[in-house]
């Protein structure tokens, strides 16, 4: 077979990584003022992939290119873009955090953050195993690093136990693919599906891949109970990359987990749903639940992180189309939720990291009354409450689950929101009916606001007029192979 | 059910006006968010006109829908699609029909003389803007709720009601109790919530959607008695709460510590009878199940004795108030449950008149005496406060049932048909409970306006501003004639509706002349009783309630309900988190979620510490998880 | 010729170890050198089922591994050797600032 070499699908990770390499050069060249030139070769990076992605949308060649390693189809286009509108909010926020904490600020931040980028956009388009590993090892490297890289106690903390429970969780993810080899003698994710449409019989092998794929990709879209590193790691890393893993990285994997298990799995798909069900089930009461306890807002959000990876599991054990377009519109709503909630928390006062904590929003509203309202509803929309984003990508999951007769996964589901809500409430409670205590200031930088302007109006729109992506969602759900 | 064999009129030039209905407020709450601080006095202007002009299109679009035959009273105005998941899809969809007719006319009009009234009674609060703002947004997602053509938007409405009012209630935060009166007034109404939000799932899970056509019309046929039991409990469980019926009442006398307006508006004619809204509109389900309208029932004729009960022994006068909404509340659950929807809407619309008379004549009264709410430091009001007293006694006629008066009719209809309907007890509770509202109500016009002024306050009480006392006018005028809308032939409230609600139950019994002529002598001899004793001078009542003890303690506390939930479910669930916070974490975090979810902090407590911090128990979880899932999947295989 | 199941039993056996030593040693070089045991229990299964598959596929797979496991060796040791700056001590048990 002669590898046909149509690169046109391949081009946003050329490019990004071509940003990437520039950013690199000039970091180990340059002297003087810097950032400037790299926050704008970085967005170049992403705007030019970017562009590149959208012209992807209608391809007409085949749905494999590159001797069956990259997917071409429209849920690689879509999540591509999610991931790079993550990326562009992330620079924006790292930059300003490099420019207030100067002494533990590193170039390397840019062309880490596009090597991670690339990471997270190969792995959505990947149809084969090997470059599934691939790029979640590059993704994962990637973040390590952006995690510690303040180099301060809890950054390093955060960046030992990311990298450790990662490999970790790696380990069995490879584990996996050298099974799903063994039961079906190939990697590529479209004949895996072609061989074990016509087997009957013992699938002993594959069901073991199935479940240890699962747990290596259930790790990096924390869900419980695989989720243990998140708080943690959420809570040191720096808030401008928490807030780009917790939107890009949940994008990444989710895109990863629905083509390996709704394209190659799919012939064991009555065996699989009940596993992502009961990782759904878990995660969504052990996310809200513990989040009611924390007193830290970033690690707060880690805990609604998890709830959410719950959330969209739950549409995911539907496994047809309407599951699918489901947790694809959740993915994006959430991903704006998040990031607008995390770059909230970076300007909320302007001490940075070392205010994080519930109290430094007592009477923001009295402070600074658009961001307490920006805040409010991300708060609003995470907690599911129409007429947000949140709210209408609630509903999708929902309906999906109840259609593929997982009721009780819904009802827990819906229980599990109604107790969050109490969680998100308190937040806006002391934001807005509590009087500021400290002297505290909030941080005016433009930066973060773009960023937060940005996820504030895809929330109200989403929530608002969720027709207008409606029917790109659905035709990205139809996977071809 | 009628409804279901309506078809939606043609898009007229006037009825594709529906939508700007609930946008006007909505679009005046946003600009008075914003910029609410720089207009100034004009917010309130600003916010009064919005709910203006949506009563002028409210009947502009109304008269456009009488005008269409009997059978085509029905237009559902498509505005987009909102929500598509595979077959489910729910629509942006207003829905204009005699019911929701009736209620945003009554959402719309009452709330214009309620802003009115409130730009003289918020003057020179410091966050005046906000305010209308918030009572704006509340007037917004009150029409949303009743406009609403699928249970999805009626439950946006819902939620932005519940969360408005919570805000209202709340809005003077400096003070504690205040504060907590609204989080209490909002985790109540919040277990009704959830009931409902479960009853939701229950509908898509059965129906596939969640509009009324196909719900409504297919509910007798779909459901099984238990599944429409199910539903209709659940959803009861959501207009119990919001409708502050026994035994989640609990939060509607605390929420009095919002300013009176909103007592008004949100607590008396609107909001708090969208649980009634909720059950006329789902009859068709209700009716499914073989005991869901009897519970209606039971629940309302409990709740009626209940608070009117307590309301005879209050000393504050919008506690009074508070105590007898949750009464005429009952009464339209009552209704409800005998199946006279029409009779139940009636009351619904007399009573927003009445009520919200009473309760801006009671904060003109608070208004008059600088803050004072206690009945006992009253009296005599009737000389210094002339107009606010006049409005006031006309609104107390009106709820007592005095003939020709709202409520005389109103009442008259729901006892008739328990009569006729052979449910004599029902009858006889319920005049019983018609006495005692004449006996609360009269002791709290012969308290704070006949008498002579027991306090220095009284003395010196002052007449309202115009704004305040023009509503007040409208309001009495309203009241007085509301008892109208049943009498005019043809135009009869309970005929119009019965396109969408069916007609109301007939049958045998005593005459019905015989019944009204009944009811009328209640509340007369009911107010004069009070009269006597309160204000002629002739009675030491002080002396009466003394000896009379300790029921008029019991009546005052409530039945000792709230001081029994307090004493085994809210201090047992605070104890235990106290402790739990007490002992194993000393940062403590805000109070509010240990009042709320004691229970589940605890477990949130205890179950945060599976998070060491030690990297390897992340890895031995991780591959107990791991060990699980292949355990699973060796089960299956 | 070896037979499949017993390279898989092997495999599952150095997997299992290398489980065993992440869950039990403290020191962060060796939790890392128990990890690339896992990388390499999975290698032999890779190459063993190209093997019996008579296919190439594996041994390819498996090279890729032997490389990204390097580069995670490499990230890894600078993680720990930034650790040690910030603490003075590579002992995992050390480390739980972050936590509940």
């Amino acid at each position: 077979m002669t590898p046909d070499l149509d690169l046109v699908p391949f081009v946003p990770e050329l490019v990004l990584v071509a940003a990437a390499i520039v950013g690199l050069l000039y970091e180990a060249l340059a002297r003087g003022p810097r950032y400037p030139v790299h926050l704008a070769v970085a967005l170049a990076g992403i705007v030019v992939a970017s562009g590149a992605t959208l012209a992807l949308w209608r391809y007409g060649g085949d749905p494999t290119v590159l001797a069956g390693a990259i997917a071409t189809d429209r849920l690689a286009v879509l999540a591509r873009l999610t991931v790079l509108g993550a990326a562009f909010c992330g620079l924006l926020l790292g930059t300003h955090a490099i420019e207030r904490d100067p002494a533990a600020a590193r170039g390397e931040f840019f062309p880490l953050l596009l090597f991670a980028t690339t990471g997270m956009t190969l792995i959505v388009a990947a149809a084969d195993l090997i470059v599934v590993f691939l790029a979640l090892e590059v993704l994962s490297l990637s973040l390590y690093v952006l995690t510690g890289l303040p180099g301060r106690r809890a950054a390093s903390e955060a960046s030992l136990k990311y990298f450790l429970l990662g490999a970790f969780s790696s380990a069995f993810f490879l584990y996996g693919v050298a099974m799903v080899y063994g039961a079906t003698g190939t990697t590529r994710i479209p004949e895996i599906a072609n061989a074990l449409v016509g087997r009957t019989g013992e699938q002993g092998l594959a069901l073991l891949a199935a479940a240890l794929l699962l747990i290596g990709l259930g790790f990096k879209v924390s869900a419980a109970p695989f989720h243990m590193w998140t708080p943690d790691v959420y809570q040191g890393a720096p808030t401008s990359v928490t807030a780009f893993m917790s939107a890009a990285t949940k994008v990444a994997a989710f895109a990863a987990l629905i083509r390996v298990f709704d394209v190659g799995l799919q012939a064991l798909r009555w065996d699989w749903t009940p596993l992502v069900a009961a990782l759904a089930a878990v995660s969504v009461v052990l996310g809200s639940v513990l989040a009611i306890a924390q007193a830290d807002v970033k690690r707060m959000l880690a805990y609604s992180s998890v709830a959410h990876a719950g959330f969209i599991l739950t549409g995911l054990t539907a496994s047809n189309a309407d599951g699918i377009g489901a947790s694809l519109f959740y993915l994006i709503a959430y991903s704006a939720m998040t990031i607008g909630s995390f770059a909230v928390v970076g300007v909320t006062t302007t001490r940075g990291e070392d205010r994080t904590d519930l109290d430094a929003y007592r009477g923001l509203y009295r402070r600074d009354p658009h961001l307490a309202a920006a805040m409010a509803l991300f708060l609003v929309s995470l907690a599911g409450v129409p007429p947000t984003a949140g709210f209408i990508a609630k509903v999708g999951v929902f309906g999906a689950a109840i259609g593929a007769g997982y009721v009780w996964l819904a009802l827990l589901g819906v229980l599990a929101s109604v107790a969050a809500a109490y969680v998100y409430l308190r937040v806006i409670v002391l934001m807005f009916m509590v009087e500021p205590e400290e002297a505290l200031v909030s941080d005016p930088a433009p930066l973060p606001r773009i960023a937060i302007a940005i996820g504030a109006a895809i929330v109200l729109v989403l929530g608002l007029f969720p027709g207008l992506v409606t029917d790109l969602v659905r035709s990205a759900a139809v996977l071809r192979w | 059910m009628v409804g279901a064999e309506l078809t939606s009129a043609a898009v007229t030039p006037t009825l594709g006006l529906l939508w700007l209905v609930p946008a006007l407020p909505l679009a005046a709450a946003a600009v008075n968010l914003f910029w609410g601080r720089r207009l100034k006095r004009a917010a309130g202007w600003l916010a009064s006109a919005a709910v203006g002009a949506a009563f002028v299109l409210s009947a502009l679009v109304v008269a456009e829908l009488f005008r269409l035959p009997a059978q085509e009273r029905l237009f559902v105005q498509h505005l987009f699609d909102w929500i598509r998941v595979g077959a489910f899809r729910v629509g942006a969809d207003l829905r204009l029909d005699a019911l929701s007719a009736t209620m945003i006319l009554v959402v719309t009009g009452v709330g214009t003389l309620i802003h009115v009234y409130a730009v003289g009674y918020m003057e020179g609060d410091p966050r005046f803007g906000r305010f209308f703002a918030y009572l704006n947004l509340f007037v917004g997602a009150m029409l949303l709720l009743v406009l609403g053509g699928n249970y999805l938007l009626l439950y946006v409405g819902w939620e932005g009601v519940g969360l408005c009012s919570y805000l209202l209630i709340g809005f003077w935060f400096e003070e504690v109790a205040n504060a907590n009166a609204a989080k209490k007034a909002f985790v109540t109404t919040r277990i009704g919530d959830t009931a409902m939000l479960v009853g939701l799932a229950f509908i898509v899970w059965r129906f596939g959607t969640l509009d009324f056509d196909p719900v409504l019309g297919r509910a007798g046929a779909t459901l099984t008695e238990g599944a429409a039991t199910a539903i209709a409990l659940l959803l009861l469980g959501g207009a119990i709460g919001k409708s502050a019926q026994v035994p989640l009442h609990v939060w509607l006398p605390d929420a009095m510590a919002g300013p009176t307006p909103v007592s008004a508006l949100i607590h008396a004619a609107t909001m708090v009878t969208a649980g009634v809204y909720l059950v006329v509109r789902s009859a068709p389900i209700f009716e499914a199940s073989p005991v869901a309208l009897p519970i209606v029932l039971v629940v309302g004729l409990v709740t009626m004795l209940y608070a009117g009960t307590s309301a005879l022994a209050q000393t504050d006068i919008k506690r009074v108030l508070a105590y007898s909404t949750i009464s005429q509340l009952g009464y339209m659950f009552m209704a409800a449950g005998m199946r006279a929807y029409a009779a139940a809407m009636f009351l619904l619309v007399a009573h927003a008149f009445y009520k919200a008379l009473l309760f801006l004549g009671a904060g003109s009264v608070i208004h008059g005496m600088h803050g004072e709410q206690d009945l006992r430091a009253m009296g005599g009001l009737l000389r210094r406060m002339p107009v606010t007293s006049a409005t006031t006694l006309v609104g107390v006629a009106a709820l007592a049932g005095v003939p020709p008066l709202a409520a005389f009719f109103a009442k008259d209809q729901i006892l008739e048909i328990a009569n006729h309907t052979g449910r004599p007890l029902v009858w006889a509770l319920g005049s019983l409970g018609a006495l005692v509202s004449a006996l609360y109500v009269g002791r709290l016009a012969a308290l704070a306006f006949l008498g002579r002024a027991r306090s220095r306050a009284a003395e010196r009480a002052h007449e309202s501003p115009p704004t305040m006392a023009l509503p007040l006018v409208a309001l009495a005028v309203g009241a007085a004639a509301a008892g109208a809308l049943n009498v005019v032939p043809e135009g009869r409230l309970a005929h119009l509706l019965e396109p969408v609600v069916g007609a109301v139950p007939h049958g045998e019994g005593i005459p019905a002349w015989a019944l009204s002529t009944l009811g009328g002598l209640i509340a007369v001899v009911g107010l004069a009783a009070t009269w006597v004793v309160y204000a002629s001078g002739r009675v030491d009542h002080e002396m009466l309630a003394a000896r009379l003890e300790p029921i008029p303690r019991m009546l005052g506390a409530g039945w000792y309900v709230d001081a029994a939930y307090e004493r085994f479910v809210q201090a047992p669930t605070l104890a235990a988190a106290r402790f739990i916070a007490g002992v194993l974490d000393a940062r403590g975090v805000d109070g509010l979620v240990h009042a709320i979810a004691g229970g589940v902090v605890g477990i949130a407590r205890i179950g945060r510490r599976i998070q060491t911090g030690f990297v390897r128990s992340y890895a031995l979880v991780f591959l107990f998880g791991a060990i699980a899932l292949l355990v699973l999947v060796g089960a299956r295989s | 010729m070896v037979r499949l199941p017993l390279v898989l039993l092997f495999s599952a056996v150095l997997f299992s170890a290398g489980v065993y030593g992440v869950l039990a040693r403290r020191n962060a070089v060796m939790v890392l050198m128990a990890i690339e045991l896992m990388l390499n229990a999975v290698n032999v299964n890779l190459v063993a089922f190209a093997t019996a598959l008579r296919d190439v596929v594996g041994q390819v797979f498996a090279l890729f591994v032997i490389a990204v496991a390097a580069a995670e060796v490499g990230i890894g040791l600078a993680i720990v050797i930034l650790l040690y700056r910030t603490r003075e001590s590579i002992n995992v048990d050390e480390v739980n600032l972050l936590r509940w």
